[in-house]
C-alpha cells in the first residue's frame, strides 16, 4: 500500500512538471543566444504600465504620424537602425509577420533612430519591406523612450499604456505571445 | 538513396519493433493480472506499456518540446515501474543501494535523461539476473539478456545524437535490436506454452510486424525519389537566382550608361556644382529604382553618394568597375567595396569638353545593387526561394533564419572543401549534403564570376535536412497507420477461423 502511494505521488509530480512546461510554452528553459528577450520583470520599469511618451514624426512618405492618432488600437513600436544586423533581422521578421497575418488585431510601427532618410528609404526599397517606418533623425524620441540596445520593441495597448518591452530580436512566436497581452487589455478591439 | 535517409528508416523500423516487443510483454502481464490481481503483476504491465508508448514516440521522431518531454516521462516512469516490479518479486532479499535513482530535471535535456535511462536498464538487468540465480529459471535468460543489450544501447545513445548517424549511433541501434529481439524471444517462449489463449496477441503482433516491414520498404523507395527531386529543384532554384542577378547586372549597366550620357549630369560634374549633382543623383536613384548611385571625380574620390549623403570623400579607383570607367570604358561586375560591401557594380565614364574643346573623362557614375540581406529578402519576395550569397567562401547574405527564428549566419565561412574545390576553383555547380553552423542541409551552389573571369563568390539554395526528415517521418506515420489498420482488419477473419479450428481440435 505504501508503494502505491509513493508511486502515485511520483507520477503526480512528473505530470505537474510536464503540464507546467506545456502551459509556459517551455519558457522555463531559455535558449541563450546573442539576442536575448527579457521578461517584463527584468526591464528597468520606468516605462512599464505607464503611458507611452508622445511623439509626432514623419514617415518615409512624409506623412505626419503622432501617438495620439495611434491610440485607440493596440500597436507595437520597434526602434531600429540599418547598421545594426540584429535590428535589420527584426525588420525582416516584422515584415514577414505583417504579410502573413493581415487580419492581426494590432499595428506594427517601426521607428528608425538617428539615420538619414535617404539611407533608410533605400534600405526599405531594396528589401521590398512594407512595414511603416517613422524617422527620428535627431534621436530625441529614442532618448525619451530610453531605447538603448537596439532593436527594442514596446507593446502598447489601445489606451496608450506600455504593457511589455522586449530588448533584442523577437521571433514570430514571441511576437504572437506578447501581442496577445496588449490585445487582451484592449477590450474594445475584441468586441 | 543517401545513407542518412536509409539509417533514418532503419531507426523507424527498429524502434517500432521495440514497441511491439514491449507491447507483447505488457500484454502478457495484463493477461496474468486477470488471474493474479495484485500490484506486483500489474506494475510490470504498466511499466512495459509506458515503454511501448515511448518507443512509438521515438520511432515517429516526435522529439519537439511537449512530445519530447512527454516521451521521456513515459520512458522513465516505465523503467521505474519495472524496477519496482522486480523489487516486489524478490522480497526475500531486496538489494540495497547506497545511491538513489535521481530523475534529472528536464531542463538538463537529453544527455542526462539518457544517463538515467541507461542506469535504469542496468538496474533492471541486475535485478533480473539476481532473480534468475535465485529461481534458476532458464526462461529468464532472454529477459535479463534483453535488458543487458538495452543498457549497452542506451550507453551509446548518451554519446550519439539524432543527427550524427555515426558508428556510435549504429552500435547503439545494433544493441537495441539485440535487446528487442531477446525480449521478443522471451515473450515467444511463454506463448508457445499457451498458443490458444494468446492467439489474439500473436495475430496483432504479426499484423503490426508486417506493417512495419511494408512501411520500411515503401518509404525507402519514396525517400529515394524525394531526395532526387529535392536535389533537382535546388539546382533549378539557384539557376533562377543566377538569372535574376544577371538581369540586374544588365539593368545596372544600361541605367548607368544612360545617366552618364545626360547633359545635366555632365554639366554639374564639369562645373563642380555639388548641390545640383546631389539633387540630380537623388532624383535618379529614386526614379531608376537603383540600389545605390554615386559620382566620383577623375581621381576616383567619391563626390556624392545619393543613397548615403553623409558618406563621401573615400577613393574607389582601386575597384575594378570604377577603374575601368575612369579609363573611359563602361563595365559591370560583382565585387566587394568599402562603401556598399559585396555588390553588383556598374560604372560609366562621365565625359565633357574642357576649355580646349577636348573631350575628357571628368569622372564616373557608379550604380548597382548591394548583395546584402535586404537584397536576398527582395529576391525571396519575388521568387519565393530561400537563398544565400557568398563572397568567396564567406556568407554575406541569406534569407535563412536560424532555428531561434531571430538570427542569420552571415559572416561564417564554408569549410566543406568539396564545395570550395568544385565551385570556387573549378567554377562548376554542385549539389551536396553539407553542415553549416551545426545544421545539416541539402544545398546547391553556383559560382559568381567577376569581370576578370575569377570566381568572386557563390549563390546557394538550400533545404534543411530536418525538413526532408520531417516529410519522411510524416510519410512513415501515415503509411504505418494505414497498413496496420488494413492488416488488422484483414487478419480478423483468419484469426476467427484459426481460433475455431484450434478449439475443435
Amino acid at each position: 500500500m505504501r508503494w502505491i502511494i509513493w508511486i502515485l505521488i511520483s507520477i503526480l509530480i512528473l505530470a505537474a512538471g510536464v503540464l507546467l512546461l506545456r502551459v509556459t510554452g517551455a519558457s522555463l528553459i531559455r535558449e541563450i543566444t546573442q539576442d536575448v528577450s527579457f521578461g517584463a520583470e527584468s526591464i528597468p520599469s520606468a516605462s512599464l504600465e505607464k503611458a507611452a511618451p508622445p511623439f509626432s514624426l514623419l514617415d518615409l512618405a512624409l506623412n505626419t504620424v503622432s501617438l495620439s492618432k495611434l491610440i485607440g488600437a493596440p500597436f507595437i513600436l520597434t526602434f531600429w537602425t540599418t547598421w545594426n544586423p540584429a535590428a535589420t533581422n527584426q525588420i525582416t521578421i516584422l515584415d514577414e509577420y505583417e504579410s502573413k497575418h493581415a487580419d492581426k488585431l494590432f499595428a506594427i510601427i517601426t521607428l528608425n533612430s538617428q539615420q538619414d532618410k535617404s539611407v533608410v528609404s533605400q534600405f526599405i526599397k531594396r528589401g521590398g519591406y512594407k512595414i511603416r517606418v517613422l524617422m527620428d533623425e535627431n534621436g530625441s524620441i529614442t532618448d525619451r523612450y530610453g531605447a538603448r540596445n537596439l532593436p527594442v520593441t514596446y507593446f502598447i495597448d489601445a489606451d496608450g499604456i506600455i504593457r511589455d518591452i522586449a530588448i533584442g530580436v523577437i521571433n514570430e512566436k514571441e511576437l504572437t505571445e506578447k501581442s496577445a497581452h496588449i490585445i487582451s487589455t484592449s477590450p474594445s478591439i475584441l468586441k | 538513396m543517401s545513407t542518412f535517409f536509409l539509417l533514418n528508416n532503419i531507426h523507424f523500423t527498429l524502434e517500432l519493433l521495440g514497441a511491439l516487443a514491449f507491447m507483447a510483454v505488457a500484454w502478457l502481464a495484463f493477461d496474468a493480472f486477470r488471474i493474479r490481481r495484485d500490484f506486483t503483476t500489474i506494475s510490470r504491465g504498466i511499466g512495459f506499456a509506458f515503454l511501448s508508448l515511448w518507443q512509438v514516440i521515438h520511432a515517429f521522431n516526435l522529439g519537439e518540446e511537449f512530445y519530447g518531454y512527454g516521451g521521456y516521462t513515459f520512458y522513465l516512469i516505465g523503467l521505474l515501474f519495472i524496477i519496482i516490479n522486480l523489487l516486489e518479486e524478490a522480497p526475500v532479499e531486496k538489494p540495497t543501494f547506497k545511491a538513489i535513482l535521481i530523475l534529472p530535471a528536464f531542463s538538463l535535456a537529453l544527455f542526462y535523461l539518457n544517463i538515467a535511462a541507461a542506469a535504469s536498464f542496468l538496474l533492471i538487468f541486475i535485478l533480473s539476473l539476481v532473480q534468475y540465480f535465485k529461481e534458476n529459471k532458464k526462461a529468464l535468460i532472454p529477459f535479463w539478456a534483453g535488458f543487458l543489450f538495452l543498457f549497452l544501447g542506451a550507453v551509446f545513445s548518451i554519446f550519439s545524437g539524432p543527427e550524427l548517424l555515426d558508428a556510435r549511433w549504429i552500435a547503439g541501434h545494433f544493441f537495441e535490436f539485440a535487446g528487442f529481439f531477446s525480449l521478443g524471444w522471451w515473450v515467444w517462449s511463454y506463448l508457445q506454452a499457451r498458443i490458444q489463449e494468446s492467439m489474439v496477441l500473436i495475430f496483432v503482433t504479426m499484423a503490426l510486424l508486417i506493417s512495419a516491414a511494408v512501411t520500411l520498404v515503401f518509404s525507402t523507395i519514396l525517400i529515394a525519389r524525394v531526395e532526387a527531386t529535392t536535389e533537382t529543384n535546388l539546382l533549378t532554384n539557384v539557376k533562377v537566382m543566377e538569372f535574376a542577378i544577371t538581369r540586374l547586372k544588365e539593368e545596372a549597366l544600361a541605367k548607368v550608361r544612360f545617366l552618364a550620357s545626360k547633359k545635366e549630369i555632365q554639366d554639374a560634374l564639369a562645373k563642380n556644382n555639388f548641390p545640383a549633382l546631389e539633387s540630380l543623383l537623388t532624383k535618379f536613384l529614386e526614379n531608376e529604382k537603383l540600389g545605390f548611385l554615386m559620382a566620383v571625380d577623375k581621381e576616383g574620390y567619391v563626390l556624392i553618394r545619393a543613397h548615403a549623403l553623409t558618406q563621401k570623400d573615400d577613393n574607389v579607383a582601386g575597384e575594378y568597375a570604377a577603374g575601368e570607367a575612369l579609363e573611359g570604358r563602361t563595365a559591370v561586375t560583382i565585387e566587394p567595396s568599402a562603401g556598399e560591401k559585396f555588390s553588383i557594380r556598374a560604372a560609366a565614364p562621365v565625359t565633357f569638353s574642357d576649355k580646349k574643346k577636348r573631350v575628357i573623362t571628368g569622372g564616373a557614375l557608379i550604380a548597382g545593387f548591394p548583395l546584402d540581406n535586404a537584397f536576398a529578402d527582395m529576391i525571396k519576395k519575388i521568387t519565393g526561394l530561400e537563398m544565400s550569397i557568398f563572397e568567396k567562401d564567406t556568407l554575406t547574405a541569406t534569407t535563412v533564419l536560424n532555428p531561434d527564428g531571430r538570427t542569420r549566419n552571415t559572416g561564417i565561412k564554408i569549410t566543406d572543401t568539396n564545395i570550395i574545390e568544385q565551385v570556387l576553383k573549378k567554377g562548376e555547380p554542385i549539389t551536396i549534403r553539407t553542415v553549416v553552423a551545426a545544421r545539416t542541409f541539402l544545398a546547391s551552389y553556383l559560382p559568381i564570376k567577376d569581370l576578370n573571369g575569377q570566381f568572386a563568390g557563390m549563390l546557394s539554395a538550400a533545404k534543411p535536412e530536418k525538413e526532408i526528415v520531417a516529410l519522411v517521418d510524416a510519410t512513415n506515420r501515415l503509411t504505418f497507420v494505414t497498413v496496420a489498420l488494413l492488416m488488422l482488419i484483414l487478419s480478423a477473419p483468419i484469426y476467427f477461423i484459426t481460433k475455431r479450428l484450434s478449439s475443435e481440435l
